[in-house]
Formats: structure tokens, sequence, C-alpha cells
């Protein structure tokens, strides 16, 4: 999408990648680029705070934390806490981020084991990608044969198979938006770029590649 | 033309200075800004689009 926003417009992406705890925390110390994409509850967080411009913002996706296995291996019963706590104690090995890196898959899938009654059984047996990669790349190596993480983060690892999301109240959702820095030099190209994200075009996009829509 | 606008009446200041604001805002609505964005969705690598939350 970026290089056809390039040409539409003549501006120009500069883009970095990252958490939205890192990214909430420079924004919240005055690091605030031209415009912000991380969750709604961030946004609406700096907008209050003055660093996002009030009324620059939209809700651009939402995504759910998911199970997954490797193409072709059985899909394990992850219908109800009970057969996903079944699951997760077969298991060989288990893939998530790392909660102690801040990512958000990892923090809530730590409190679900929690919950569960068994975070010292599968902590014995738990595999973290490197910060910022993909738990999927895990499953395709063998190191681990079930993974939990966001569900487009895990549709983006070739030969990935997604199970479901985390049954019931164990479940999360997070919902992405979009905001312009409130001190941007460049509001209006970067307003143009929040409608653009906001397009169908872009939305159709967004769905492909694992995201619910918002 | 900011020797016309000097040297002409009311009416040609004013319109050469609109002329002139127009190109301006013109300029910059196509500026070839560069827009610093932090993502936490999008490209981030050769393989794939994802959301590293």
């Amino acid at each position: 999408m970026a290089p056809k926003f390039e040409k539409a417009t003549g501006n120009k992406l500069n883009i970095t990648w990252g958490l939205i705890s890192a990214f909430t925390k420079k924004a919240q110390e005055g690091d605030v680029p031209d415009v912000l994409v991380v969750s709604r509850a961030s946004i609406d967080s700096l907008t209050k705070d003055g660093k996002i411009a009030a009324g620059s913002d939209a809700t651009l996706a939402k995504s759910v934390f998911a199970i997954a296995v490797k193409r072709g291996a059985p899909k394990p019963d992850i219908s109800s806490a009970d057969a996903l706590k079944t699951a997760l104690l077969a298991a060989r090995a288990v893939g998530y981020t790392d909660p102690a890196a801040g990512g958000a898959s990892g923090v809530h899938f730590a409190k679900v084991l929690e919950r569960l009654g068994i975070a010292a059984d599968i902590k014995a047996k738990s595999k973290f990608p490197p910060p910022a990669g993909f738990v999927g790349t895990l499953l395709i190596s063998g190191e681990v044969d079930i993974a939990i993480q966001s569900k487009p983060e895990l549709a983006s690892t070739e030969g990935v198979e997604i199970v479901g999301p985390l049954p019931g109240d164990l479940g999360s959702t997070t919902v992405f938006a979009a905001g312009v820095g409130a001190s941007s030099p460049n509001n209006e190209a970067g307003k143009a770029l929040v409608k653009f994200l906001s397009s169908p075009e872009a939305q159709a996009a967004f769905t492909a590649h694992g995201f619910d829509p918002p | 033309m900011l020797a016309y606008i000097i040297g002409g009446n009311d009416m040609t200041r004013t319109v050469g200075a609109l002329v002139i604001l127009a190109i301006g805002v013109m300029a910059q609505a196509a500026s070839g800004a560069e827009i610093k964005v932090y993502s936490t969705i999008g490209v981030k690598s050769a393989g794939g689009l994802g959301a590293e939350i």
C-alpha cells in the first residue's frame, strides 16, 4: 500500500515498525511522528494528552489472538478452556512472544496460562521468537507444535494454519487506529495517509492479511 | 510577478498576492513531504504483513 500512496500523493513514507507499548511510551515522552498507528486505546489516550490531533484519528482494523499449527498437522481441540488446557499440556513445545519483551500477545497469553493453572508446566517447554519476530517460524522449523500470536502475524508465515481464536473469555481483541501528531509539520499529508488507510482498498488489504474489519 | 505586484495598483496587488498564495498552497499540497510514521502494523519484512503488538 505504501508505494501506491507515495505515487498518488508525491509524498514519501518513512516508516518504523514496532510494539504498541514502545510507540505509546515514545509519544508520551514527546517523540510523536506525523502519523501513529497503534491501538485504539493508545490513540485515545494520546489524544487526551494532546499528543495526537483531536479529530485526526480513524479506526483501521482489529485482530484476535489465535492458535496455529503447521499446515497438515492435526488440529487440537481448543473449543473450550479445558480443551485448550489439555492441548497445551499435550504439546511437545509451545511458541509465543516473550512476555518480558512487552508484546501484547505474550503478555496476554502468560495471563491465560496463569488462569488455566498451567503456567509452570508450559514455561518449561516455551519457545520465544526474536523480538518482533513471528512465532509461526517456530512452527515451520519444528521447534514448537502449537503457536499463539495475533492472527495476522500467524497468517503472515507461509505454511502456518490458523486453528482458531483463544476460546471464550480467554480471548482478546485488539483494535488498531491511526492518528496525526498534534504538532506535525506535515499535518495535511498525515491526514491524507490516515484517510488512505481507511479506504476500501486498504481495508481489503488488511482483511487479506488476517485482520478483521473494524 | 513580485515587481508587478509592488508596482501595481490595489487590484493587481491583490490578484497577484492571491496567485502567489495559490501557488504556495498547491506546492505545499504536492510537496513531496516525508511523512514519519510509527506503525505497529504493516510490512515488516520481505515475507509478510503482520501486526506486532
